[in-house]
C-alpha cells in the first residue's frame, strides 16, 4: 500500500497521471487528504504568499511537483490527463468537496475510465458515478451560494484604523486591505460548506473588476487589488469588519419587499440555509417581519372591510 | 417636509412588490464600461424573504403617484397610500451601492404614471442612461415599459435595459376594461410588437455580423393577476400561450391576487389563491418544456385546474390509455408525459439506456420517485400487474391535498 498526500486538484492530477502511467490500481493507494489550508503553512511567510504571485507559484511547485504555467487566478495549467474534458471540469469541482475520500474516488474513476469503462460517467446508476455527481452537485450548489450570499462591507480608511487594532496577526490580506487609506476596500466574510473560494473567485473578479475586495473564509482568503488575486489564510468571523452604513437601507428594502399575505418559510429556508444567515445583514429583521405579518394582513383586510361598510 | 431616502425606499419597495417578476437571467451581453457589473446568463437569487420569493433585483417604483385608477392596484389615484418619488440620482446611488456589496443582480424599475406615459418613461430612461453612461454600470436592468410612451422612447429604453416588460395586468380584455379602464389590451400589445420588432432586428443584424448595440438582450416578459376576476384557468392559459406565440415572450408571470391595503370594493377580500398560482405555473411549464398544448391540459369540458393534484398527473389519469410506457423503448417526448419525470430524468434515461436495459433499481439511482412513476411504466424487470382504476391511480401516487398553510 502506497500513501500519497494531496493538497489540491493540480497535485492530484499530477500524481494521478504518474500513477496511471505506472499502471498502479486504486486498491494499492491510500490517499491522505491534507486540508487545503496547509497550502499556506509552509516555510514561506504569509506575507510572501499573500502578496507575491510568483512566490505562490513557487510554493506550489515545491508543494506539488511539476507545473507548466500559472494563469491570472493563480491556478496552474498542466498537461491533460487521459480523461474526457467533461470529467476533468467536474473533477475540479469534486476536488473542492470537504470529504476526505474525494481523492481516492477520483482516482478510482479515472482508473476505471482508462480500463475499459470509458462510458462510466454516463452510467448514472453506478456507485462511483453517483458519488461523483452527488459531490459535484453539492460543490456546485455551494459555489452558487457563495456567489449569492457573500456580503461585502465597504471599509473606508477611518473605521478601518479602529478595526485593525483588534485584528492581531489573523489575516494578512485583511490587514493589508485595512492599512490602505487611498480608496475603499470591500471586505466579506463567508462560511462555505466546501473549499469553493478558488473556483468562485474568477466570478467575483469579473463582476467587481473595478473594485478592490477581500473575501475571507474559515479555510482561506483571497484578495483582489484591481490587478491580481492573492491568497492568504482563513480567519474567524469576529476578525472581519462588522459594520457598513448601507446595511440599514438594505434591511429597509428587505422588510418592505416582503408580502405579509404570503408566508412560505420552508421555501425560503431550503434556498437560504440558516448557516449563512449570520453574515447576511437582512436576516436580522426577519423575526420582526414574521411577528408582524399576521397582524398586517388582518389590518389590511379589516381596514378595507371597514371602509366598505362606510361606503 | 421632504422624505428621507430610507422612508422613500420603504414606500416605493412596498409599492413594487406586487410585480412577481424577479428574474435576472437570460442576458449575456458584454457591455462596455469601467464600472462594476456583469451578466452571465444565469441570474442569481441573492436573498429570500419569508414569503418564499427570491430577492434578485432592487425592485422599486420610481414613484407611486399615479393618474390611473386600476382597481386591483395599490397605487391607483383613488387609493390613500402615502406617496413618494425618487430622484434620478437617488435610484442610481442605491443601485450602485447595493450592487457593490453584492446584495443584488441589478435594478428592476417600474413606476406609477405621472403627468403622462411619455414623461414617466423619459424619467425612467434617464436613470438607466446615467447608470450605463456616467457610471459604466454593466449589471442587469429591467425596465417596465409605460403605456403611452412613444416608440422612440421604447427604443431608447431597450438600449439601456437587459429586459423590458409590459404588463397585460389581467387575463382578458374584458377583465381589463372592468378593472383597469384607462388601459386597453390592443395598445399594450402594440407596444409589445414594437419591442419584439426591435429585438428581432437586433438579432438579424447580429447574424449578419453587424455588431448592433444591445437591445433588451434578455427579451420581454409580462404579468397578469389571477383571482381578481372569475376568469377560468383555461381562458388564462389560452391567453398566455397566445402571448408567448405572438410576441415571443420569455416569461408570463401569474400573480395570485392578494388583498392590498385600502383595496377597491369590487375585489374579493380573501387569502391569495397561492396553490392555484402554483398550478398555473406548472401548466405554463408543461406548455413550454413538456410539449403539451392548452387543450390537452385544460379541455373545454374541464376548464379549471384541479388543486388536489398537479396538471400532469391529472392529464395522465384522463388519458390512461397512453400508459404504461416502456422506459426502454418510449420516445423522449412520450417519457416527458410520465407523471413524476422531468426533463432531466428523461435525458438521463435516454442517455443511459444506450448502454444497458433500465430496471426499477436504476430509476431509484437516478433519483426518480419510483412510487410516483411505477403505475405508468414498464421496465426490464417490472410491468404493472393489471390496469389500475382512476381511484387506485390516485391512491398510488398520493398527491398532496393540503392547501399551502400559513405557517407562522
Amino acid at each position: 500500500m502506497r500513501v500519497v498526500e494531496v493538497r489540491h486538484f493540480d497535485e492530484w492530477r499530477n500524481t494521478a497521471r504518474e500513477l496511471l502511467k505506472r499502471d498502479i490500481p486504486p486498491e494499492e493507494i491510500s490517499w491522505e487528504g491534507v486540508n487545503q489550508d496547509s497550502l499556506f503553512n509552509n516555510e514561506l511567510t504569509i506575507e510572501e504568499l499573500a502578496l507575491d504571485e510568483p512566490a505562490r507559484a513557487q510554493a506550489l511547485v515545491q508543494a506539488g511537483g511539476q507545473r507548466d504555467s500559472v494563469d491570472a487566478f493563480g491556478l496552474s495549467k498542466v498537461r491533460p490527463l487521459l480523461a474526457p474534458k467533461a470529467f476533468l471540469d467536474q473533477a475540479l469541482y469534486v476536488s473542492c468537496h470537504r470529504s476526505h475520500k474525494r481523492w481516492s474516488v477520483l482516482y478510482r474513476i479515472i482508473w476505471r475510465l482508462n480500463h475499459g469503462e470509458k462510458n462510466l460517467l454516463s452510467i448514472a446508476s453506478d456507485a462511483d458515478t453517483k458519488q461523483f455527481h452527488h459531490w459535484y452537485k453539492a460543490v456546485k450548489r455551494d459555489r452558487h451560494k457563495m456567489k449569492a450570499f457573500v456580503r461585502f462591507k465597504c471599509c473606508e480608511s477611518k473605521p478601518l484604523d479602529a478595526n485593525t487594532r483588534d485584528l492581531g496577526d489573523k489575516s494578512y490580506a485583511l490587514r493589508q486591505a485595512q492599512s490602505d487609506k487611498a480608496d475603499a476596500w470591500y471586505v466579506a466574510w463567508h462560511d462555505p460548506s466546501h473549499f469553493v473560494l478558488p473556483i468562485t473567485i474568477p466570478f467575483f473578479v469579473r463582476r467587481f473588476n473595478s473594485m478592490r475586495f477581500v473575501i475571507l473564509t474559515p479555510d482561506m482568503s483571497a484578495m483582489w487589488d484591481g490587478h491580481k488575486v492573492s491568497w492568504g489564510e482563513g480567519c474567524v468571523r469576529k476578525d472581519a469588519p462588522q459594520d457598513d452604513d448601507m446595511e440599514e437601507l438594505w434591511k429597509t428594502y428587505y422588510a418592505n419587499i416582503f408580502n405579509p399575505a404570503r408566508i412560505k418559510l420552508k421555501a425560503m429556508q431550503s434556498e437560504m440555509p440558516k448557516k449563512f444567515w449570520h453574515s447576511m445583514p437582512e436576516t436580522e429583521v426577519m423575526k420582526q417581519m414574521l411577528r408582524e405579518a399576521p397582524a398586517r394582513v388582518e389590518r389590511m383586510i379589516e381596514e378595507s372591510r371597514g371602509k366598505r361598510l362606510l361606503d | 417636509m421632504p422624505l428621507s431616502v430610507d422612508k422613500k425606499l420603504a414606500i416605493l419597495a412596498d409599492a413594487a412588490k406586487y410585480d412577481a417578476s424577479c428574474a435576472s437571467s437570460g442576458s449575456n451581453t458584454q457591455r462596455k464600461g469601467d464600472g462594476v457589473g456583469s451578466t452571465e446568463g444565469m441570474g442569481i437569487c441573492h436573498s429570500y424573504t419569508p414569503d418564499g420569493r427570491c430577492v434578485s433585483l432592487l425592485k422599486i417604483l420610481m414613484t407611486n403617484y399615479c393618474i390611473f385608477d386600476c382597481k386591483f392596484c395599490i397605487n391607483r389615484v383613488s387609493s390613500n397610500v402615502q406617496r413618494a418619488r425618487f430622484s434620478v440620482s437617488e435610484v442610481v446611488n442605491l443601485t450602485l451601492e447595493f450592487y457593490k456589496r453584492n446584495y443584488i443582480e441589478g435594478l428592476f424599475l417600474s413606476s406609477g404614471i405621472i403627468r403622462n406615459g411619455e414623461y414617466t418613461m423619459e424619467q425612467m430612461v434617464a436613470i438607466a442612461k446615467e447608470l450605463r453612461e456616467v457610471h459604466g454600470y454593466k449589471g442587469y436592468i429591467h425596465l417596465k415599459a409605460i403605456p403611452g410612451a412613444s416608440k422612440e422612447l421604447l427604443e431608447d429604453a431597450g438600449r439601456y435595459a437587459d429586459r423590458l416588460s409590459i404588463n397585460v395586468e389581467l387575463p382578458t380584455e374584458d377583465d381589463l376594461s372592468e378593472l383597469a379602464p384607462e388601459k386597453d389590451r390592443v395598445s399594450l400589445e402594440t407596444d409589445m410588437q414594437v419591442i419584439k420588432f426591435k429585438i428581432d432586428e437586433t438579432k438579424d443584424a447580429k447574424k449578419a455580423r453587424l455588431k448592433p448595440p444591445a437591445f433588451s438582450p434578455a427579451g420581454q416578459s409580462t404579468q397578469m393577476i389571477v383571482g381578481a376576476t372569475p376568469t377560468t384557468d383555461r381562458t388564462i392559459m389560452t391567453n398566455a400561450s397566445q402571448l408567448y406565440q405572438t410576441h415571443s415572450l420569455r416569461r408570463v408571470y401569474y400573480s395570485a391576487f392578494s388583498p392590498i391595503p385600502d383595496s377597491h370594493s369590487d375585489l374579493p377580500l380573501v387569502q391569495p389563491p397561492l396553490l392555484r398560482e402554483h398550478r398555473l405555473y406548472q401548466t405554463d411549464w408543461l406548455l413550454r418544456f413538456y410539449g403539451f398544448n392548452v387543450n390537452e391540459v385544460l379541455p373545454e369540458s374541464d376548464p379549471e385546474l384541479r388543486l388536489d393534484m398537479d396538471p400532469k398527473l391529472s392529464w395522465a389519469i384522463r388519458n390512461k390509455d397512453f400508459f404504461p410506457l416502456d422506459i426502454n423503448k418510449a420516445s423522449k417526448q412520450a417519457l416527458l408525459r410520465v407523471p413524476g419525470m422531468g426533463p432531466r430524468t428523461v435525458d438521463k434515461i435516454v442517455r443511459e439506456r444506450r448502454f444497458h436495459k433500465i430496471r426499477l433499481d436504476h430509476l431509484k439511482q437516478l433519483r426518480c420517485s419510483v412510487k410516483k412513476v411505477k403505475p405508468f411504466i414498464v421496465t426490464a424487470d417490472y410491468w404493472p400487474e393489471r390496469e389500475a382504476s382512476e381511484q387506485q391511480l390516485i391512491q398510488l401516487v398520493e398527491p398532496e391535498t393540503k392547501q399551502l398553510a400559513l405557517a407562522l
